[in-house]
C-alpha cells in the first residue's frame, strides 16, 4: 500500500468524487421531471402524446448507455452544437436515466387502483388537481423503492462519462494508475467511494420503505396487495 | 450540416466486423455467467454461513460499484498479479463476475418460487442434491426465471459497449473508430443504433415468447 | 447425538440375524426439539412386518414428525430408529458411532418411502416421470425397466390410463395415488404415509384409502399418521395415540378405539367422532 501516492493524488481524485456526485445530482434533477412528464404522456388518451412518449422511451432503453453519450459528444457538434464533456455527458444520461426512470413512475401510477381516478373524474375534480392530491399521493409510496434503485444504477452509469473527456472520479482513478503503475489502491479508493454514495441511497430507501410500510400500511406492499 | 449517408457502403464491413464481436461478447457471458449465477443463487441462501456471507459481501459491494470500474478492476488489477489476459477474455472475466451476481439475484426468487416440500419429496425419495437441483427445482423456477433472466441479457448486450474502454473491438469501438476517421459520427452512430436495436429486438421476441409461455405454464405448474 | 454415549445402544428388538425375526421398524426413546419446543418426546414404537400402524392424534400432537424422524427428513434430537434390523442416521465402524453421511441416509431412505400430505408430486414431469426418476437415480434401474415397473404401479394404483398426464391435469385423489406409486417404485420395506387423505376433498378419499388397503392385504408395512378413524379401526392392526408429543395409549385398534383407558383418547376420539359426523 503506497499510502504517499495516495496522499498525492488525493486532491485530484476527490475532485473527480466531487463531479461524480455533482453529474449524478443533476443527471437525477434533470431526468426526474422530465420522466415524470414521459410517464404521464404515456398513459394519455392522446395519441399525440403517447406515441412520441412511447417511441422515446423504447429507443432510448434499447441502445447501450455509451452509443447516446457518443451521440451528444460526437454528433452534435456535426449540427453546430459544441458542448463541454461535461454538458455532453449530463444531456446524455438524461436522455437515457429519463427514458428509464419513466417505465419506473409509469409502473408506479400503473399501480393505483383506476377506481380512483374514476371517482374523481365523477366528482368533477379537474385532472391536474386530480393527479396532485388523489393520484400521486398513492403512486409516490410505490414508485419511490425503484425510484431509489434506478438512482443507484443512475450512479453507477455516470461512469461511462469518463469515456468522453469527463474528469469524474473513474477518469482520475485510471489516469493516476495509468501514471503510477499501482492500480491496487486506486481502484480501491474508486470503488469505495462509489460504495459510500450508494450506501446512502440504499439507505434512504430503506428508510422511505418503513417510512411508506408505517404510514401506508398495504398500499407500500405493491401492486397486487392494491389490485385486491 | 448535410447529412451523408452514403458513408454507409464504405463502413459497414467495420461495423458489421464489431457486430459480430459484440454478439460473441453477449454470448460468451450469458454462457459463463449463467451457470455461475446458479451457484451463487443456491449459496446465497445456503445454510452454511462460511459460503453464505462472503457472497453477500461481493454481491453488495459488485453492485454498488460502475460495471466499467469492473472492467478497470480486471484490466487494471490481474496483470501485476501476474494474470495478463486479452482485451477479449478480461472483457468476458468482469461481465461475468458483475452479472453473475445480477442472474443469481434472478434465479434466487426463481428458487425461492419452488415450494420447500418439493426439496422435501426429493429427499424422501432418496435422490442426490445434484440431481434433485438439476432435474427437480430448477426446472420449475423456469416460469419465474425466463422473462428476468431474458430483461437481463439485454443488460448484457447492451453492457458490451463497456468493453470499448479495454480496447475490445466490439460495435460501439468499431463506430468510434469510424467516425474518428470519416468525420461522420451521427451517420455511423445512427447505423450502430439501429444494430444494436435488431440485436435488442431478437432478445426482446425471445422475450415475448418466454413470457407467454411462462403466463401458460405458471399459474398451473403450482398443484 | 446422545444415542452414540448411550450404554443401551444394541437394538432392543431387532436382532443382528434379522430375516424377519425382530419388528420392522423399531423407535426407541426418540425425542425431538424444534429450538426450545419439544415435539416429540420419549416414542418408543415397534412395527412387524406387515403390520399397518396407525398414528392418531390432534394436528400439533407430534405425530408427523414421528414419522419424518423417521427417514430422517427431521434428525431426530435424540433416540435411536431401526429399519429391518439396521440403524438410520448412525453408523457404526469399529466400534465407534457417528452420523451417517448423506450418501448413507439416502441408502436408508430409499427403503423407506413416503407419501405427503400435500402429494409435492414434480408438477414439471407426467405420472410416469414422476415414478421412474428415483428408480433410475437412486436404484440404477435403467430406463426401460423403470418404465415397465412404473407402468404396472400405475396400474395397480388404477391409474394405467394417466401415464402420460401431467399433476396438474389429475385430480387430488389421483396425484396422490400417484405419488403412491412414486414411492413403491423403489420397492421400499416400509411406507409412511403422513396424512396422505387430509387435503383432498371428501369424495375422493375413498380412492386413496382402496389404495393402502390394497396395499395393506399384500402385506406391505405401513406407518400411517391419520384422521380417517373408520380406516384405522378397519386396517390397522395396532393404533397409537399420541398427544404433546407422548404416546399415551397404543394397542389394537379394538382397544384403543372402542374402549380407551386414557381421559384424553377418550376426549380425542369423542372429539373427532363427532365432526366426523
Amino acid at each position: 500500500m503506497r499510502t504517499d501516492l495516495l496522499a498525492e493524488y488525493w486532491p485530484t481524485i476527490w475532485n473527480g468524487f466531487l463531479i461524480t456526485v455533482l453529474l449524478s445530482f443533476v443527471v437525477l434533477a434533470v431526468s426526474t421531471p422530465i420522466a415524470f412528464f414521459l410517464a404521464l404522456a404515456r398513459q394519455s388518451q392522446l395519441a399525440v402524446l403517447r406515441w412520441p412518449a412511447g417511441i422515446y422511451v423504447n429507443v432510448f432503453r434499447a441502445l447501450p448507455v455509451l452509443i447516446i453519450l457518443y451521440f451528444a459528444f460526437y454528433a452534435l457538434p456535426q449540427f453546430g452544437m459544441s458542448l463541454t464533456a461535461f454538458q455532453a455527458a449530463t444531456a446524455g444520461l438524461v436522455i437515457a436515466s429519463s427514458a428509464y426512470l419513466a417505465e419506473d413512475i409509469r409502473a408506479g401510477l400503473a399501480a393505483v387502483d383506476p377506481g380512483q381516478r374514476h371517482a374523481a373524474t365523477a366528482l368533477g375534480i379537474p385532472y391536474w388537481r386530480s393527479l396532485r392530491r388523489i393520484y400521486l399521493p398513492q403512486a409516490i409510496p410505490i414508485a419511490l423503492p425503484p425510484y431509489i434503485t434506478r438512482a443507484i444504477i443512475i450512479v453507477k452509469g455516470t461512469a461511462l462519462a469518463s469515456l468522453v473527456a469527463v474528469n469524474d472520479l473513474t477518469a482520475e482513478a485510471v489516469r493516476a494508475i495509468s501514471i503510477t503503475y499501482r492500480p491496487y489502491e486506486f481502484l480501491a479508493v474508486a470503488a469505495i467511494l462509489y460504495l459510500v454514495i450508494n450506501a446512502l441511497l440504499a439507505a434512504l430507501q430503506s428508510f422511505t420503505e418503513r417510512h411508506i410500510a408505517l404510514r401506508y400500511g398495504r398500499v407500500a406492499a405493491g401492486p397486487a396487495a392494491v389490485a385486491q | 450540416m448535410n447529412l451523408d449517408f452514403g458513408i454507409i457502403a464504405v463502413v459497414w464491413p467495420a461495423l458489421l466486423k464489431g457486430s459480430l464481436v459484440t454478439v460473441q461478447l453477449t454470448l460468451a457471458v450469458l454462457i459463463c455467467a449463467t451457470p455461475l449465477a446458479v451457484l451463487v443463487a443456491l449459496g446465497r441462501d445456503s445454510k452454511i454461513p462460511a459460503l453464505r456471507l462472503p457472497l453477500a459481501v461481493f454481491s453488495a459491494v459488485l453492485r454498488g460499484i460502475p460495471p466499467l470500474l469492473v472492467l478497470f478492476i480486471v484490466f487494471f488489477g490481474l496483470p501485476p498479479a501476474g494474470i495478463t489476459l486479452d482485451p477479449f477474455p478480461s472483457a468476458v472475466l468482469a461481465m461475468t463476475c458483475y452479472m453473475a451476481f445480477y442472474f443469481g439475484e434472478v434465479f434466487r426468487g426463481g428458487l425461492q418460487s419452488v415450494p420447500p416440500d418439493q426439496w422435501r419429496a426429493a429427499e424422501a425419495l432418496g435422490l442426490k442434491p445434484s440431481r434433485t437441483v438439476v432435474r427437480i427445482i430448477l426446472p420449475q423456477t423456469l416460469p419465474a426465471v425466463l422473462p428476468p433472466y431474458i430483461s437481463h441479457a439485454t443488460e448484457v448486450l447492451k453492457g458490451t459497449a463497456l468493453a470499448t474502454a479495454v480496447a475490445v473491438p466490439e460495435l460501439t469501438s468499431a463506430a468510434r473508430q469510424v467516425f474518428v476517421v470519416t468525420f461522420r459520427p451521427f451517420e455511423v452512430l445512427i447505423v450502430a443504433a439501429l444494430i444494436y436495436a435488431v440485436l435488442d429486438g431478437i432478445l426482446l421476441t425471445l422475450q415475448y415468447w418466454g413470457e407467454r409461455w411462462a403466463a401458460r405454464t405458471g399459474t398451473s405448474i403450482r398443484f | 447425538m446422545t444415542s452414540a454415549t448411550d450404554p443401551n445402544k444394541k437394538p432392543v428388538a431387532a436382532s443382528d440375524d434379522a430375516s424377519g425375526a425382530g419388528p420392522m421398524v423399531a423407535v426407541r426413546n426418540l425425542r425431538k426439539e424444534f429450538g426450545s419446543l419439544v415435539a416429540v418426546e420419549d416414542v418408543s414404537l415397534d412395527v412387524n412386518a406387515g403390520e399397518v400402524f396407525a398414528i392418531i392424534g390432534a394436528s400439533g400432537s407430534g405425530k408427523s414428525t414421528i414419522l419424518k424422524c423417521i427417514n430422517f427428513l427431521e434428525p431426530p434430537t435424540a433416540g435411536e430408529i431401526w429399519v429391518d434390523g439396521r440403524r438410520v442416521g448412525v453408523v457404526e465402524t469399529g466400534g465407534r458411532l457417528r452420523p451417517a453421511r448423506a450418501s448413507e441416509l439416502r441408502r436408508s431412505r430409499a427403503d423407506i418411502g413416503m407419501v405427503f400430505q400435500s402429494f409435492n408430486l414434480f408438477p414439471h414431469f407426467t405420472a410416469l416421470q414422476n415414478v421412474i426418476e428415483a428408480p433410475m437415480a437412486v436404484r440404477g434401474l435403467s430406463r426401460s425397466d423403470a418404465i415397465g415397473l412404473a407402468k404396472e404401479l400405475l396400474d395397480r394404483v388404477g391409474l394405467g390410463d394417466k401415464f402420460d398426464e401431467h399433476p396438474r391435469r389429475l385430480s387430488g385423489g389421483q396425484q396422490q395415488r400417484v405419488a403412491i406409486a412414486r414411492a413403491l417404485a423403489m420397492r421400499p420395506k416400509v411406507m409412511l404415509m403422513d396424512e396422505v387423505t387430509s387435503a383432498l376433498d371428501p369424495e375422493l378419499v375413498e380412492e386413496v384409502l382402496g389404495v393402502m388397503k390394497n396395499l395393506a392385504r399384500d402385506g406391505m408395512t405401513m406407518l400411517v399418521v391419520t384422521h380417517e378413524m373408520a380406516f384405522a379401526r378397519d386396517v390397522a392392526d395396532s393404533v397409537v395415540f399420541v398427544d404433546g408429543g407422548r404416546v399415551v395409549e397404543q394397542g389394537p385398534p379394538s382397544e384403543i378405539l372402542r374402549a380407551p383407558q386414557e381421559v384424553r383418547t377418550k376426549a380425542f376420539l369423542q372429539r373427532i367422532l363427532r365432526t366426523d359426523g
